[in-house]
């Protein structure tokens, strides 16, 4: 089982090193020109779209930034899909329980290793354990496992009828696609039936998540847990790379850009970096930019090929 | 050809002579008086054009793009694309917009929520090109395939199988003028992926990599504007004597006397219009100044090359016009030690030279910039100007701008004003930073070659056509004149486009115009009426 174990660490590692270089990359992006889109969602009296600049001499005017505010529309999105429910209902009712399930499916991961934890603790999993914290991760494990699963599965049959059948995403739709779908579907049916079949109160899961986080040697188990092992970590491999990581750039598209919403007051932290970005050197080539010159330089000249 | 349903991003690179047909008989359907309007065939190039122009995507042309003298020059030029690609995804050369480029380049989930969301999308009958999504999966396939590592090899797999020739560039640089950049798909999108912005991303790139740009926008442009002062051809001495018009023509509408500031050291406000006011609607700037001038403010026009005209269209295409044209105007505020620069009634030019020029100016030159509504709500609601409303009984609604709402939140001061004097203001709906764009976003309102503005009244600006239709439906025929404040030059000229090509003044008497002209036509100290009801 050697394979499986250096399977697993190998798509963790990936994973872990993939995401965040690509939060990274989202994130040591330089600054960029403003490019709000109103309403900016932390100015909640001004539900409305309105910004400061309804404002007389808007800079005295500007508010603080609020990330509780912002928090809280991030949260609308990330736990009911606010976006999709109001402009897209037909794909909500498929992409919701499938996000839903999604979540409860990571939750469950959570779980497994805070049980293989309590275990290593002394503490029983189980319905009949004597300790209630025992008992709470039971449930919530079962809970999360199932009706995760549940949810999951249901969304992704729905997801992919809807690519299949709905002209508006038809088309759009390419063979990587089905294929992304079409790995999900199989990874849950696999794993829906190793519980059913083979770990139906997810101790043999447990077990795994034990050995992963002390680096023992995988259980013993059957055939058909190794496989939801395996395509699990598979996963896990490939969908850094895919854009699936949308969970995380949703933060940047939101803060970084739609809600930056932060002007560049005199004296204020953007004059610093708005110096060094315009000292990049330049190398577009179209005749009316002076290609090899820094950003400033060429922002202040005339055209070249019509200049005087 | 394919119907048109079953274009797909990978057909972009076959060799086809048009890859659609528009038909106007799939057209968004229009409301009364316009049920039977007939749009007629889609105006089509002459033999002559076609033989020189590209136009293999839906046999319009924006750009004008002549035709490659040799394949030798095709390839050069596809060489080019792909060097300038990789430069758009470069901190050093793109670090205007590479954030937010390479979030919605990466992240686009492909549902599809932006579809509805689009004007020039729906308007066409869901023509499959125009989908928001389209151009962006184009680009997106192509740096797949041509710029990552093994992207040949996986591309079959992917799906990215688009074949990268001058004709789908030719196609890609025509359909980033298929999108007006009113990012109203951008606001339903539920990850926050903006098309709009890989739009400009596109202009951009073929704008600032092979020098390929819409004319009206560039050469005749902003080029102009930095040589001579204006995009309208406008020098200063033209100025000084449309300014000497603009009084005597106040005097003769008015009986007042007013003389505009020019240069003026010290104002509290450097006023900036878009010169279109100056030379097509006249009644704007003098509006601006007899209100100013009642009211006390203390303001100026400025006189000097580019200081006079606030237009921008480096918004539209090119960082780098952008920036020269914004870095002109401030320094020309900074040398008139004005206390701020006020933005007239201008979309395109409010948004470029107040959120996005921000962060092209060093410190010294970041001077103080605002809009005009904020201060005319502050005269009209805090009547330090008296008004009528009765002067405006007639029904009126407010055209929002994108720039303005959407992108800038300045979107309840313009409304307050005119609930203040017109009693019969009505909201179009969708309204606010939900508006529909005028269709003449972007650049369009101006793009007047071939057979563009033919495209652009049929099918960009006509779901704001139909939502002025629909707002006015209580008194629509022409016994009632009617008003769609467009507080927006480039607006303006769309809609003396659109509302001529529907022939809407004679059919329904709706006439355009700004807000200060109904303001002013509600003055109690013009005695006057100061709307002219004649289409122009
Ligand atoms: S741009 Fe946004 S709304 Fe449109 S398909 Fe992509 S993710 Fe969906
Ligand atoms: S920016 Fe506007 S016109 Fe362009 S694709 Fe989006 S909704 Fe359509």
């Amino acid at each position: 089982m050697l394979w499986l174990q250096i399977l697993v660490y190998l798509a963790l590692l990936v994973f872990g090193v993939a995401t965040a270089a690509k939060i990274w990359k989202y994130a040591s992006a330089p600054i960029h020109l403003r490019w709000e889109l109103y309403p900016v969602t932390a100015d909640r009296e001004k539900k409305y779209g309105g910004s400061y600049y309804e404002e007389m001499e808007w800079w005295k005017h500007v508010p603080k930034k609020n990330l509780f505010h912002e928090l809280l529309a991030m949260g609308e999105e990330i736990l009911f899909l606010k976006g999709v429910y109001e402009n897209n209902r037909g794909l909500w009712y498929a992409s919701y329980p499938f996000h839903l399930g999604l979540y409860a499916l990571v939750g469950l991961i959570g779980l497994l290793v805070a049980g293989a934890l309590a275990e290593m603790a002394g503490i029983s999993v189980a319905f009949a354990s004597p300790s209630l914290i025992g008992v709470a991760l039971y449930c919530l494990t079962m809970l999360a496992g199932y009706a995760g699963l549940t949810l999951a599965l249901a969304g992704c049959v729905g997801l992919l009828a809807k690519r299949l059948k709905d002209p508006a995403l038809r088309p759009m739709t390419s063979p990587a696609d089905y294929c992304n779908l079409g790995y999900i579907l199989t990874l849950l049916v696999v794993a829906g039936a190793a519980w059913l079949f083979a770990d139906p109160t997810f101790s043999a899961a447990r077990a795994v998540a034990g050995s992963v986080i002390t680096f023992q040697p995988l259980p013993e188990t059957s055939g058909i847990v190794m496989l939801e092992l395996a395509l699990f970590s598979i996963f896990l491999l490939y969908m850094p790379f895919t854009r699936m990581t949308h969970l995380f750039a949703k933060y940047f598209t939101y803060h970084k850009v739609r809600w930056e919403d932060s002007p560049n007051l005199p004296g204020g932290p953007w004059e610093g970096k708005i110096q060094e970005v315009l000292n990049f050197g330049v190398s577009w080539q179209a005749p009316h930019i002076q290609t090899g010159k820094t950003w400033a330089d060429i922002a202040t000249e005339m055209p070249q090929e019509e200049g005087s | 050809m394919k119907p048109r349903q079953e274009w797909k991003a990978s057909d972009f690179g076959m060799p086809s002579e048009q890859m659609t047909e528009l038909d106007p008989s799939r057209f968004l359907k229009l409301p009364p008086p316009y049920e039977d309007w007939d749009d007629g065939e889609m105006q089509s190039l002459s033999e002559d054009q076609k033989g020189r122009i590209e136009h293999s995507l839906d046999g319009v042309t924006a750009i004008g793009i002549p035709k490659p003298a040799s394949p030798e020059e095709a390839e050069k030029r596809v060489a080019d694309f792909l060097e300038g690609l990789r430069k758009l995804l470069t901190k050093e050369d793109n670090w205007t917009f590479l954030q937010p480029l390479l979030l919605s380049m990466e992240n686009c989930v492909k549902c599809q929520t932006c579809n509805d969301a689009c004007p020039v999308y729906t308007s066409s009958g869901n023509e499959e090109i125009y989908r928001p999504t389209f151009r962006g999966e184009v680009l997106r396939r192509i740096i797949n395939k041509y710029l990552k590592p093994g992207g040949k090899v996986m591309a079959a797999f992917r799906g990215n199988d688009i074949e990268l020739n001058w004709g789908t560039l030719a196609r890609l640089a025509e359909l980033s003028y298929r999108c007006t950049l009113c990012r109203r798909c951008a606001q339903v999108c539920p990850i926050g992926v903006d098309n709009g912005l890989i739009t400009r991303e596109i202009r951009k790139l073929f704008s600032q990599q092979l020098g390929i740009n819409v004319d009206e926008l560039h050469g005749s442009g902003t080029v102009k504007q930095l040589q001579v002062g204006s995009s309208t051809g406008m020098n200063p001495t033209a100025l000084m004597d449309i300014i000497e018009f603009a009084e005597e023509d106040i005097l003769e509408r008015t009986g007042l006397n007013i003389k505009i500031p020019i240069d003026k050291e010290g104002a509290d406000y450097l006023v900036m219009h878009n010169a279109g006011e100056f030379l097509s609607w006249p009644e704007n700037l003098q509006a601006f100044a007899i209100i100013f001038e009642i009211a006390g403010v203390s303001w100026t026009l400025s006189s000097e090359q580019v200081g006079y005209d606030s237009v921008n269209y480096g918004l539209f295409y090119d960082d780098f016009m952008l920036a020269r044209i914004a870095l002109r105007q401030a320094r020309i505020a900074k040398g008139l030690k004005v206390k701020s620069v006020l933005q007239g009634e201008c979309g395109h030019a409010h948004k470029a030279f107040m959120p996005i020029a921000d962060r092209v100016f060093p410190a010294e030159l970041n001077v103080p910039r605002e809009s005009c509504f904020p201060l005319l709500e502050d005269l009209v609601c805090n009547e330090k100007i008296m008004v009528d409303p009765s002067r405006n009984d007639f029904p009126v609604t407010l055209h929002d701008p994108c720039n303005i709402t959407r992108s800038m939140g300045i979107v309840e001061p313009q409304r307050r004003i005119l609930r203040k004097i017109c009693p019969q203001f009505r909201e179009m709906t969708p309204h606010g930073v939900n508006n529909y764009c005028c269709g003449g976003g972007s650049g369009f309102a101006i793009m007047q070659g071939s057979n563009f503005p033919d495209w652009r009244n049929k099918i960009s600006g006509r779901r704001k056509f139909k939502q002025i239709l629909d707002v006015f439906q209580d008194s629509i025929g022409p016994e009632t004149r009617k008003y769609v404040c467009a507080p927006c030059s480039n607006c303006k000229g769309q809609f003396r486009d659109l509302l001529g090509h529907f022939d809407a003044w004679e059919r329904c008497r709706i006439l355009y115009g700004g807000l200060v002209e109904l303001i002013v036509n509600a003055m109690v100290d013009v005695k006057e009426p100061f709307i002219e009801w004649d289409f122009h």
